[in-house]
């Protein structure tokens, strides 16, 4: 095996917490060091198999090892390296269906690792990733072995990262993912108690994860009861029962409201000869553009996305802030296997940077390597409704990506006419003509289309 | 849903409690991990854990004691 430099800088800015090792970037390639803490639980799990089982399932991401040292960290006894992701997302970007697979993946994992005599150190959302619809564990460093009558160290933390916010939608309909990205490390279960009616509280599932843990807290932080907790003993069949018993319980949860919001039902109010045209146009730009990485701004349910990889485009991540729209788009990518990844994003507040020293989870134009963009219906969203300036909205669509696809929509449209109503004050600027000197300014347009029975125009850009 | 009436979780709460209670305090377990798993948490694992645990050995005793009272019949469908 050989050995090879390490630039601290390389390490990856969200790997600081677990001592057992950390990932780092060398060449494009990702790669994760085990220190000598962790290597003698690394060396037990790999004996057992499990992670061989896992991989080949597709339910952890692959690993080889590629060297026992590296240079300039002396604490290093084994590097390893795993194939790249498309792309990184975070769990307060998933759709309720996003982080209901994920929070089940996390249970198959944990059980079939319990019956391996393996346990999960922890139980972060953010050691999951998506591939199109499909949740992938990445973290091989939150393996180790069981110790016999141990509690599961990390329900709290599978609490506030899977269940409180899947309860907020389930429960109550209410979106978790702004409450989930203004505390990152997951939703407090007090705070989620608070909300509790009686007839909630007395749910089983809801009683032992959320009422009993927030109850029980006060008491069980006195220090002699805590000092005795920490020698509790949980028999493994108990806990095995425990870990099946939410598993049957998160996938029963049903996103309440997720039928009504405003954007849910769009696709369907397309007329057929409308969402044809946009279907040939994207063809078209995808098979010349052939993009390997595509961004579709304003998503809704995803069709435009569908078309685009159909046609060739390799991998798409779809952005859309209305949450029935992004779990419908979900549902599409998971029901057609499709390399599509829909998520909950609002365009006029993306992802920003945050966690520790604001580098542990990026933003999202941060994370942009798209090579094509689609933005069909969008442009008009963020003028008119949300105020944005037009000239800045065309500034950052030609920013996303080289190429893209931008869909206009003049302020006559019938159709759009529940947005343009009452806004005569934003329409001095927001003309097609304006529009297109804009995009001229910053791009050449290759092609331009009026679509059938409607106003509304196409364009597409290139910067290239 | 392992306990679907009041009267079954109640039952089962007084059960765990004998068991929770002896688990707490006679066995010595290190609790290793590098997340806070949360006093509030791991008292509600002991519960909950000794819930399941009393049901299962209900359960098991339950049968036993069936067993004495119950002569299996051999093949007994089999007579009409």
């Amino acid at each position: 095996m050989r050995t090879q430099t390490f630039d601290d800088g390389a390490r990856n800015p969200a790997s600081f917490r677990d001592p057992s090792g950390f990932v780092f970037q060398e060449n494009g390639r990702i790669r994760r060091a085990v220190t000598a803490y962790g290597l003698d639980n690394a060396r037990a799990v790999r004996t057992t198999g499990l992670l061989d089982r896992l991989i080949d399932a597709d339910l952890l991401i692959a690993e080889e090892e590629v060297a026992t040292t590296l240079d300039g960290r002396p604490d290093v006894r084994l590097v390893l390296e795993h194939p790249t992701l498309p792309f990184i997302s975070y769990p307060y970007e998933w759709s309720f269906l996003g982080l209901q697979a994920a929070a089940l993946l996390h249970l198959d994992i944990q059980i079939q690792a319990l019956d391996a005599g393996v346990m999960l150190t922890d139980a972060s959302a953010y050691n999951i990733q998506f591939v199109g619809a499909r949740p992938i564990f990445i973290d091989h460093l939150s393996f180790r072995p069981y110790r016999e009558g141990e509690l599961w160290a990390g329900h709290r933390q599978f609490c506030e990262q899977f269940i409180h916010p899947l309860l907020l939608r389930s429960l109550f309909g209410i979106e978790f993912q702004p409450w989930y990205r203004g505390r990152p490390d997951g939703i407090a279960g007090e705070d989620v108690a608070r909300l509790l009616k009686l007839r909630h509280a007395l749910r089983w599932n809801v009683l032992v994860n959320v009422v009993l843990p927030a109850k029980l807290q006060r008491i069980a932080t006195r220090q002699r009861v805590e000092a005795r907790l920490r020698r509790g003993y949980l028999s493994r069949g108990a806990l095995r029962e425990m870990l099946s018993s939410l598993r049957r319980w998160i996938q029963r949860m049903r996103p309440k409201g997720i039928d009504s919001t405003r954007w849910v039902n769009y696709e369907l109010t397309i007329p057929a000869e409308e969402a044809a045209a946009v279907s040939t146009f994207v063809t078209r730009f995808v098979h010349r553009v052939a993009p390997r990485m595509l961004w579709d701004l304003g998503c809704n349910a995803g069709r435009y996305s569908e078309v685009a990889l159909a046609a060739g485009a390799e991998y798409a991540v779809g952005l859309d802030y209305d949450a029935g729209a992004v779990n419908k788009a979900f549902s599409r990518a998971r029901d057609g296997r499709l390399q599509f990844l829909p998520l909950y994003v609002d365009l006029l507040n993306p992802t920003p940077k945050q966690g520790w020293q604001e580098r542990e989870r990026e933003n999202l134009l941060g994370r942009t390597s798209a090579d094509a963009l689609l933005a069909i219906a969008v442009v008009h969203h963020l003028a008119i409704t949300r105020n944005a300036p037009l000239e800045e909205i065309v500034a950052m669509l030609t920013d996303l990506a080289p190429e893209g696809v931008v869909g206009f929509v003049p302020c006559t449209d019938q159709r759009g006419q529940s947005l343009f109503h009452g806004r005569e004050d934003m329409f001095r600027s927001y003309t097609l003509e304006n529009f297109l000197v804009l995009l001229r300014s910053r791009a050449r347009i290759v092609r331009q289309e009026t679509l059938p029975g409607s106003e509304r125009v196409l364009v597409w850009f290139s910067t290239r | 849903m392992v306990f679907n009436t009041v009267r079954m979780r109640v039952a089962a709460l007084l059960t765990s409690a004998a068991l929770v209670a002896a688990w707490m305090f006679a066995l010595e377990r290190p609790v290793e991990a590098y997340v806070d798993p949360g006093a509030g948490s791991m008292l509600t694992q002991l519960v909950v854990g000794g819930i399941l645990g009393g049901l299962v050995l209900l359960r098991a005793g339950w049968r036993r004691i069936c067993g004495w009272f119950v002569r299996r019949p051999a093949r007994a469908e089999d007579t009409d």
